[in-house]
C-alpha cells in the first residue's frame, strides 16, 4: 500500500483562556491518501476547523497552540519545518480555503492581483506567465469572460463567484491537498450544488487529494469517498461513505442521521434531534464524551474513554458498546 | 434500552423551581458601567468638582479682613430650599446606590448628602464652617502689606497671584465658569442636535434636506476664527441681556449654537436605519402617530450614541472656552476662569512663580480628563456589541 | 464624481457668503470700529472725519456690507502687453521649470483625449502633472500675473489684505505643513504597533497618553513646550535650542544664503529651531487621535477574514501586515485627517499667538483686536474656503483609496 499523503498523528491542540484551558482538538490521528476525498462531520465546536487549522499551522500562540503530536505531509514532519518553509507549503502543496467568500478576499485589490500574488508565490514563472495562469484558472471554475474580470474587485461578484475565485486560488498552484472548511455553509441551496460539482470534477481532474469539513450530511454524500465524524475534540468513527450512511456503528452519528429530513420519509410531529448539549472543551467528561447524551450509555461507558478500533462491519469506530448495538434496526423516535 | 423523552434542561419548568431574575437594561448597563474603574473614578471626580464649584459663594469669603476666620454662613432663602433638597435627594440616590451595588457611587452622593447637610447646619448656627479666601479681594498680611506672589504654604495652599489673589479661591470659582459651559453646551447641543436630528432622519425629503443643509452650513462654519469673533464682541453687543454678556453664559451659549451639527448628523444617521426596523411598523400598524413613534419608538433606541456624544462635546466645549478665555476674547477678568489664569500664569511663570500656571492647568486638565473617561466609560456601558478591553 | 464635486463647491460658495454675512453683521453690531485708537487723541478730528468718510463707516451696515462685498469680488486689472512680456524676463530658473512642466501637463491633458495608456509611468506622470498645474495656478494668482481679487486696503495701515495675508499664509503654511507630518508620521506607526502589539506595555502606555494629550488644551501644551523645552533647557544647558519667538531670528538675512534662491542649511536650521515647538504643539493633539485611530482600525483589519486567507495562501508576515492589512487599515484616516485640518486651523491660531510665529494666526487676532474689517473678513473666508476645499480632496481621496465607493 502506497505511503499516506497526510498522515496526522495524535494531535492536541489546546487554547488558553481566561476560564481555563480549551481542549478543542484531543487526540486525532487520520491518514489520508492521495487523490482521496475525506470529509470530516460534525456539530460546531466539535474541532473539525481547527484540527484543519492546525495542520495548515495557522494556530497563533499564545492563544492557542498544538501541544504534541506530528503532522507527516508527504514525508515531512509539517510541525517541525520552520516558517519560512511552511509558507511554501501553504498554498503551494496545501491549499485551504474558507467559508465566508464575502469576507474572504481583500477588497481593495482586484482579483486578479491576489490570485497573480499566489502565482507568483509558489511558482517560478514571470507576471506575463502568472497572469495567463490566472486567467486559465478562473475560466477552469466556469467564470464567464475571465479576462475581463480579472480587473475587478470582489464586491463585484455574487456569493457563487466569490467562492469559485477562492477555488480558483487554492487550486491555482496545483496542491496536492485541499482543505475546505465549510465552503458552502455561505451559499444558498442551488449555490452549494452548483460549487460542490465543480470542486468534484476539478479535484477528479487534478488527482487532489480534498479534506472537505462540514457539518452538513447532504454536502458529504455526494462527494466524498471516506467520513470521519468528530465530536468534542476527538473522531468517533471513520470509515467509507457507504459504511457510515447505511450502518452507523456510533450512537452519535446514528443520531445525526436520524435528525436528517428526507424526501421519502414517513410525515413525523417532531423532527428527531440528538437531546442535550456538547460538552465543555475545558472540563471534558471523564469517559466517553458523547455518554451524557447516549441514549446507550452505560456504566462503562462513562468510567472509560473508549478508542478508535475496527468493528466488524468495516469501519472504525469509539464506542465501547458498538459490537453489541445492531442500530440499524432501531427506529429512532422523535423526543417526545 | 427504551427511547427517552426530551432532555428535561431544555425546558424552563416553572414547576421545578426556576427562578429566573428579570435582568433589566439598567442593570446590565451598571454592571458593565462598574466593571470600568477608571470611569467611575471619573465621574466621582467631576461630582467633587461640581459640588465644590456650586457651593463656592457659600464658603469663600466676602471680604478678607484678617485671614476671614469662621462664622456662619449666610444663605438665602432660596439657596436653603435648595440645599435642603440636594441632601434629601442625594441621601436618597445614595441609598439606592447602595442597593444597586454601586458603593463608590453611592459614597460620593453620601458624601454630597452630607456636606449639604452641614451646610445647612452651618447657616442655622449650630456648628461653626471654616471659610477660605475670597477670588478678587486681595490678601493682607500680618504687616498690613499685600500678600503678592507668595508661594503655596500653609493656609495658602495655592499661593497667591501677581495682585495678590488667592489662588484657591480663583480655581474653585473657575471651576464655575467650566461647570456653566458643561451644563449649557451639553444642554444646548443634546436638545439641538437630537430635535434636528431627529426629524431630518424621520422625514425624508424636504425636510430632511433643508435640515441638512442648514446643519451642513453651521459644520462648514470655521469653529475658533468664529467663536473668537463673537467672543469679541459679546461683551459690547448692545441687544443681548446683561447676563449672556458678562461671565461664561454668553460663551456657552455660544458654543452650544455652533457645536450642536456633528450630533445632528450622528443623530439623523440612527434614525434613517431605525426607521426601516420591524417595530415601528408594528408601531405604526397599532396606530401610534408621529410623535408617539419618534419620541416612545425610536428615541430611547438612539439615546446610547446621544449621550457618548454629548458628553465628548461638554470636553471640547470647556476646552475651548479655557482657550477662549487665554486669548482674551473669552471670559473677561476679573472674573476667574482657568484658561485666563493660565494665561496669567503663564506670563509670570518664567520668572519661576509657576503655582497659578500649576494649579489652573491642572485643574482644566484633569477635568476634561475626568470627562474624557466618563464618556469612555459610557460608551462601552452602553453598547453591548463592544468587546470591553482589559484596562 | 464631477457633478458631485460641483455641487460641493457651488454649496461651499452659499457657506462663504453666509460665513461673511454673520461674521460682518457681529463686528457691525459690536459697535467696534477701527477708529476708536484715534478717537483717543483729540487732535484726530479731521483724519477721522476723512478716514470715515473713505471707509463708509458711517454708512448703515447694510451698505457697507455691499461696498465691500464688492471689493472683494471685483478683479484688479490685468497688466498691458508690455507689462507681460516685462515680468516674463524677469522669471528666474523656477518658474521656467514650472511653465515646462506646466505645459508638459497641458500635453498630457491633450494626449489623453486620444491614448488610452494603462502603464504605470503615465499614472505617475498624470499626478504629477495636476500637481503642477495647480502649483502654478496658485503661483500665478499670487504674483498678479493674470488677476487677482482686491481684498482691501487694512484698516491698520498695513497696504493691501492680499499681500499680508498671502506672506503670513506662506508661514502658516510652513507651521501646518510640518505639523501635519509630524502628527501622521509619529501618529500612524504608533497607532499600527499599538495594534501589532495589542495589550502590551506598550500599547497601554500608549493608550493612557494618548488620553492625557487629547484632554490637554493646545496652549497649555505650548505654554509647557515653552517653558520646559525652551527657558528650563537652556538654563540647564546654557545654550538656546528651541526659540519661542517668531519664526527667524534677527541675523536670519545676514546668514549664507543658498543656492537658486533657496533657503540654505544654516537658515534652515535656524528655521527649524523656531519651527519645532509650535508645530509640535499643534501636532501632539493630532498625534493622539491619529493613533487610536489608527489602532482601532488596524485591529479591525487584523482581525478580518482576508488576512487568513493571506496566511493561507502562504505569504510571510511582512507582507501580509503592509501589503493587505496596512492597505485597508489607512483608508479611514483619510476621512479623519481632512476633518482634522479644521481643528489644525484653531490651533494654529492660538499656537501662533503663544509663539510669535507670523502667520494668518497672529495676523487675525491683531486684526480682531484692532476690528480691521477688511483682515478680517478676508481671513474668515480663506479659512471657510480651505476648509471647504479639504472636504471634497478628502471625498475623492476617498473615493481612489477604497474601490467600494468609487462604483457606488
Amino acid at each position: 500500500m502506497a505511503e499516506p499523503l497526510l498522515d496526522v498523528q495524535d494531535i492536541r491542540t489546546y487554547f488558553s483562556t481566561e476560564e481555563g484551558v480549551v481542549k478543542a482538538v484531543d487526540g486525532v490521528s487520520f491518514k489520508v491518501n492521495a487523490g482521496e476525498r475525506r470529509g470530516v462531520v460534525g456539530e460546531s465546536g466539535c474541532g473539525k476547523s481547527v484540527t484543519a487549522m492546525s495542520i495548515m499551522r495557522l494556530i497563533e500562540p499564545p492563544a492557542g497552540e498544538i501541544v504534541t503530536g506530528s503532522i507527516i505531509f508527504d514525508g515531512r514532519d509539517l510541525l517541525e519545518l520552520p516558517e519560512s518553509e511552511m509558507q511554501r507549503v501553504r498554498g503551494g502543496e496545501i491549499a485551504m480555503i474558507f467559508q465566508d467568500p464575502m469576507t474572504a478576499l481583500n477588497p481593495v485589490y482586484t482579483i486578479g492581483d491576489q490570485l497573480i500574488e499566489t502565482i507568483l508565490l509558489h511558482q517560478k514563472v514571470s507576471k506575463t506567465e502568472a497572469r495567463e495562469i490566472a486567467i486559465q484558472q478562473l475560466a477552469d471554475v466556469h467564470i464567464p469572460y475571465a479576462k475581463a474580470r480579472m480587473e475587478d474587485y470582489p464586491h463585484q461578484f455574487s456569493g457563487g463567484m466569490r467562492q469559485r475565485v477562492m477555488i480558483a486560488m487554492g487550486l491555482s498552484c496545483d496542491p496536492k491537498l485541499l482543505i475546505a472548511d465549510e465552503p458552502t455553509t455561505a451559499l444558498d441551496v442551488t449555490t452549494q450544488a452548483q460549487i460542490m460539482h465543480l470542486m468534484l470534477e476539478l479535484a477528479e481532474e487534478r488527482n487532489t487529494a480534498v479534506l472537505l469539513i462540514t457539518h452538513d450530511l447532504g454536502v458529504v454524500a455526494g462527494f466524498c469517498d471516506t467520513i470521519q465524524v468528530m465530536y468534542a475534540g476527538s473522531i468517533i468513527e471513520r470509515g467509507t461513505a457507504a459504511e457510515i450512511f447505511n450502518n452507523p456503528q456510533h450512537p452519535y452519528t446514528w443520531g445525526l442521521l436520524g435528525s436528517m429530513t428526507r424526501l421519502d420519509e414517513v410525515h413525523r410531529d417532531r423532527l428527531n434531534s440528538v437531546r442535550g448539549a456538547p460538552p465543555s472543551l475545558i472540563n471534558p467528561p471523564k469517559g466517553c464524551r458523547f455518554a451524557p447524551r447516549c441514549d446507550f450509555a452505560q456504566d462503562i461507558c462513562r468510567e472509560a474513554l473508549p478508542i478508535l478500533r475496527q468493528s466488524p462491519e468495516g469501519q472504525r469506530v469509539a464506542c465501547h458498546r458498538a459490537d453489541e448495538l445492531d442500530l440499524k434496526s432501531i427506529v429512532m423516535e422523535p423526543s417526545a | 434500552m427504551t427511547d427517552r423523552g426530551p432532555s428535561d434542561e431544555l425546558v424552563l419548568d416553572s414547576a421545578e423551581g426556576i427562578s429566573a431574575e428579570p435582568i433589566t437594561q439598567w442593570d446590565l448597563f451598571v454592571t458593565r458601567l462598574r466593571r470600568h474603574r477608571l470611569a467611575t473614578i471619573a465621574f466621582l471626580y467631576m461630582l467633587f468638582i461640581a459640588y465644590v464649584a456650586m457651593m463656592a459663594p457659600l464658603f469663600t469669603c466676602e471680604k478678607n479682613d484678617t485671614f476671614c476666620g469662621s462664622g456662619p454662613i449666610e444663605m438665602s432663602a432660596i439657596t436653603t430650599g435648595l440645599m435642603v433638597v440636594i441632601a434629601v435627594g442625594a441621601g436618597y440616590l445614595a441609598y439606592r446606590s447602595f442597593r444597586s451595588n454601586l458603593r463608590g457611587a453611592g459614597v460620593a452622593i453620601a458624601f454630597v448628602a452630607i456636606v449639604s447637610a452641614l451646610f445647612l447646619v452651618s447657616s442655622w448656627g449650630w456648628i461653626d464652617l471654616p471659610h477660605i479666601n475670597h477670588y478678587a479681594d486681595q490678601l493682607p498680611g500680618d504687616d498690613g502689606r499685600l500678600l503678592i506672589r507668595i508661594e503655596p504654604r500653609g493656609s495658602i495652599p495655592m499661593g497667591t497671584d501677581d495682585l495678590g489673589r488667592d489662588v484657591l479661591a480663583r480655581v474653585i470659582h473657575g471651576g464655575r465658569a467650566s461647570l456653566a459651559v458643561g451644563i449649557v453646551v451639553g444642554g444646548l447641543v443634546a436638545l439641538l442636535g437630537t430635535v434636528v436630528g431627529s426629524l431630518a432622519g424621520y422625514y425624508p425629503g424636504v425636510v430632511d434636506q433643508s435640515l441638512m443643509r442648514f446643519t451642513d452650513l453651521i459644520l462648514g462654519l470655521p469653529l475658533l476664527p468664529v467663536a473668537i469673533v463673537v467672543g469679541r464682541v459679546l461683551p459690547e453687543l448692545r441687544i443681548l441681556p446683561g447676563f449672556l454678556k458678562q461671565g461664561a453664559w454668553g460663551i456657552a451659549v455660544l458654543l452650544g449654537a455652533l457645536l450642536w451639527g456633528g450630533l445632528a448628523r450622528i443623530v439623523r444617521a440612527e434614525f434613517l436605519s431605525l426607521r426601516e426596523k420591524e417595530f415601528v411598523e408594528a408601531a405604526r400598524a397599532a396606530g401610534a402617530n408621529d410623535r408617539r413613534i419618534i419620541f416612545r419608538h425610536i428615541l430611547p433606541n438612539a439615546i446610547s450614541p446621544i449621550i457618548v456624544q454629548t458628553t465628548l462635546i461638554v470636553g471640547t466645549a470647556i476646552i475651548i472656552e479655557a482657550a477662549l478665555s487665554f486669548l482674551g476674547f473669552g471670559v473677561r477678568p476679573p472674573i476667574p476662569t482657568w484658561g485666563g489664569m493660565a494665561s496669567g500664569g503663564a506670563a509670570i511663570a518664567p520668572r519661576g512663580d509657576w503655582w497659578e500656571l500649576v494649579f489652573s492647568a491642572g485643574a482644566l486638565i484633569s477635568t476634561v480628563l475626568a470627562i474624557n473617561f466618563m464618556g469612555d466609560g459610557l460608551r462601552d456601558a452602553l453598547d453591548p456589541t463592544q468587546t470591553i478591553e482589559r484596562k | 464624481m464631477f457633478a458631485y464635486i460641483i455641487r460641493r463647491l457651488v454649496y461651499g460658495i452659499v457657506t462663504l457668503f453666509a460665513l461673511s454675512l454673520v461674521v460682518f453683521m457681529l463686528i457691525q453690531f459690536s459697535g467696534g470700529t477701527p477708529l476708536d485708537r484715534l478717537k483717543l487723541n483729540p487732535r484726530m478730528q479731521s483724519v477721522i472725519a476723512q478716514l470715515t468718510e473713505l471707509w463708509g463707516l458711517d454708512k448703515p451696515w447694510y451698505e457697507q456690507y455691499f461696498i465691500w462685498l464688492k471689493n472683494f469680488v471685483t478683479p484688479v486689472d490685468v497688466p498691458d502687453q508690455a507689462g507681460l512680456m516685462v515680468i516674463f524676463g524677469k522669471l528666474g530658473i523656477r518658474s521656467w521649470v514650472a511653465i515646462a512642466a506646466f505645459l508638459g501637463a497641458i500635453g498630457y491633458a491633450i494626449a489623453s483625449l486620444f491614448v488610452k495608456i494603462e502603464a504605470n509611468w503615465w499614472r505617475t506622470y498624470r499626478a504629477f502633472s495636476i500637481i503642477i498645474v495647480a502649483f502654478v495656478a496658485f503661483w500665478m494668482i499670487k504674483s498678479r500675473i493674470v488677476f487677482s481679487l482686491n481684498w482691501g486696503i487694512s484698516f491698520r495701515g498695513d497696504g493691501p489684505v492680499w499681500d499680508t495675508i498671502f506672506g503670513a499664509a506662506g508661514n502658516t503654511f510652513r507651521l501646518g505643513l510640518a505639523a501635519l507630518g509630524l502628527a501622521l508620521f509619529i501618529g500612524i506607526p504608533l497607532g499600527v504597533y499599538q495594534a501589532i502589539k495589542q495589550y502590551s506595555f506598550f500599547d497601554q502606555l500608549g493608550t493612557t497618553l494618548s488620553f492625557i494629550t487629547f484632554s490637554t488644551p493646545i496652549f497649555i501644551i505650548g505654554v509647557m513646550l515653552q517653558l520646559v523645552l525652551a527657558y528650563q533647557l537652556e538654563r540647564w544647558l546654557g545654550v538656546k535650542i528651541f526659540y519661542v519667538v517668531g519664526m527667524t531670528s534677527s541675523g536670519y538675512d545676514q546668514l549664507q544664503r543658498g543656492f537658486l534662491g533657496l533657503p540654505s542649511l544654516s537658515q534652515l536650521g535656524d528655521v527649524v529651531q523656531h519651527l519645532a515647538l509650535p508645530a509640535i504643539s499643534i501636532a501632539a493633539i493630532s498625534m493622539a487621535g491619529y493613533s487610536r485611530f489608527q489602532r482601532a482600525s488596524m485591529l479591525e483589519v487584523m482581525h478580518s477574514d482576508y488576512l487568513r486567507t493571506a496566511k493561507a495562501k502562504g505569504l510571510p508576515r511582512r507582507t501580509i501586515i503592509v501589503k493587505h492589512a496596512l492597505r485597508n487599515a489607512m483608508i479611514p484616516i483619510v476621512t479623519l485627517v481632512s476633518l482634522d485640518i479644521a481643528n489644525m486651523i484653531g490651533g494654529a491660531i492660538i499656537t501662533e499667538s503663544i509663539f510669535g510665529w507670523p502667520g494668518v494666526g497672529r495676523l487675525y487676532i491683531g486684526a480682531i483686536e484692532a476690528v480691521d474689517y477688511p483682515t478680517i473678513m478676508a481671513v474668515v473666508l480663506a479659512i471657510g474656503a480651505g476648509v471647504v476645499m479639504m472636504n471634497i480632496i478628502a471625498d475623492i481621496l476617498y473615493g481612489v483609496l477604497d474601490p467600494r465607493v468609487r462604483y457606488d
